[in-house]
């Protein structure tokens, strides 16, 4: 399973990130652990991107839930995989946040590669897919392109692949 | 490969201690507690009442060994618990199932994390309870050093195993020492033994096999846990 985890890219519900360590010592420590090497500028590199270069040595437990949201959006793809699985990537971003997650999925998309993202918001990640999946009540209760999703069921979760 | 795996170690142990350092959540909960007992162990026994074995020692001369044991037994477990709790915070624990690599190196990573905190416990508590106590404690410091060693990497092997195995369950705080302690009860014996002789001279050359019981379970716990360990941190 070791070389299938080294392709994919996890952001749950949960950051998986350190309140004690700042936002570069966490971005550190999960390159370490992808089996990276990346130096400081790589990863303010990184933090730039993310809009918190200026929160690089802060402590992680003084962020806002959208700084979280970011940052954990950065350590789950620090090493660039082939298969990105984002649960609720838009929870408590603002405009910017927002904006940058698009970017993100936009840039995947590009690159080729997949993105299997659950959502609740539907128009805004209608943008981004190739193919949509709508489940209601535990049920696929539509499975096709973007552009067939029937207004009508719109509030309902969706699960869209990219 | 193997040094990307040792790398792996290294980062969770750096991050571990750095996590402790800046909160002091484990060592200091361990510090307090393992204190609080060999102090009221002194209160309850009483510094003066006479030991068992001969008139020249106190009752807590006597049964110093047993009751350091004890105070460490109990404060290692709060390190193991506090090692895998942290990562429950923030879905540190999912993270870490996620990345690449064996499982073994996340498993050396704590452990050793939780080793050096108890170490850094014991180096506290040895000082405090020969002064407690009332025993001499520099000229039998190589020894007691070489059996704390031994008996506490058998301490962190099995606390980090168990703790990992609880880690999800709501009631882990019981189910820890329900599971470690039975498991730990030759560690247990071995060390007390080990250190009353000591402390307390070893007239019948029995030192040597108590050490090699320590020895002997330090290999069959880190080889168990080690080979096991990828099924415990599974969903």
């Amino acid at each position: 399973m070791g070389p299938v985890r080294a392709r994919i890219g996890v952001l749950a519900h949960a950051s998986g990130l350190y309140g004690e360590l700042s936002a570069l010592e966490n971005l550190h420590f999960a390159a370490r652990m992808y089996g990276l090497s990346l130096t400081d500028q790589t990863l303010l590199g990184r933090l730039t991107q993310a809009g918190l270069r200026h929160a690089a040595d802060a402590r992680v437990r003084t962020f806002s839930q959208g700084m979280l949201q970011r940052l954990a959006l950065m350590r789950a793809t620090l090493h660039d995989p082939d298969l990105v699985l984002l649960d609720e990537p838009y929870t408590a971003l603002d405009a910017d946040g927002l904006a940058l997650v698009d970017r993100f999925l936009m840039d995947l998309r590009a690159a080729g590669k997949t993105a299997v993202v659950a959502t609740h918001l539907v128009e805004r990640s209608l943008r981004h897919c190739d193919r949509a999946m709508v489940l209601s009540a535990g049920r696929a209760i539509y499975d096709g392109p973007p552009a067939g999703v029937p207004a009508h069921i719109f509030p309902a979760a969706l699960e869209e692949v990219t | 490969m193997i040094g990307t795996e040792l790398s792996r170690s290294w980062a969770i142990f750096w991050k571990d201690l750095l996590i402790e350092q800046r909160a002091k959540a484990a060592f200091n909960a361990m510090a307090f507690f393992a204190g609080l007992m060999l102090l009221t162990f002194g209160f309850a026994l009483g510094p003066d009442s006479p030991g068992y074995a001969t008139g020249e020692e106190t009752l807590l001369q006597h049964l110093a060994p047993g009751l350091l044991w004890v105070a460490i037994l109990f404060a290692g477990q709060l390190a193991a618990d506090r090692s895998f709790q942290l990562e429950l915070e923030r879905g540190g624990l999912d993270a870490l199932r996620v990345y690449p690599g064996d499982r073994k190196a996340l498993y050396l990573g704590k452990l050793l994390a939780t080793l050096a905190v108890m170490v850094m416990m014991e180096i506290l508590l040895l000082p405090f309870a020969g002064i407690l106590y009332s025993i001499d404690l520099w000229p039998k410091l190589p020894g007691l050093v070489g059996v704390s060693l031994l008996a506490t990497v058998a301490l962190a092997s099995t606390g980090t195993f168990y703790a990992a195995l609880t880690a999800n369950l709501r009631a882990r705080q019981v189910l820890l020492p329900l599971l470690m302690f039975p498991v730990l009860i030759p560690v247990v014996l071995a060390a007390v033994k080990a250190t009353g002789l000591v402390l307390h001279g070893d007239p019948m050359n029995e030192l040597a096999s108590w050490v090699k019981l320590l020895a002997a379970t330090d290999v069959l716990f880190l080889t168990v846990s080690t080979l096991t360990f990828e099924y415990v941190v599974e969903e």
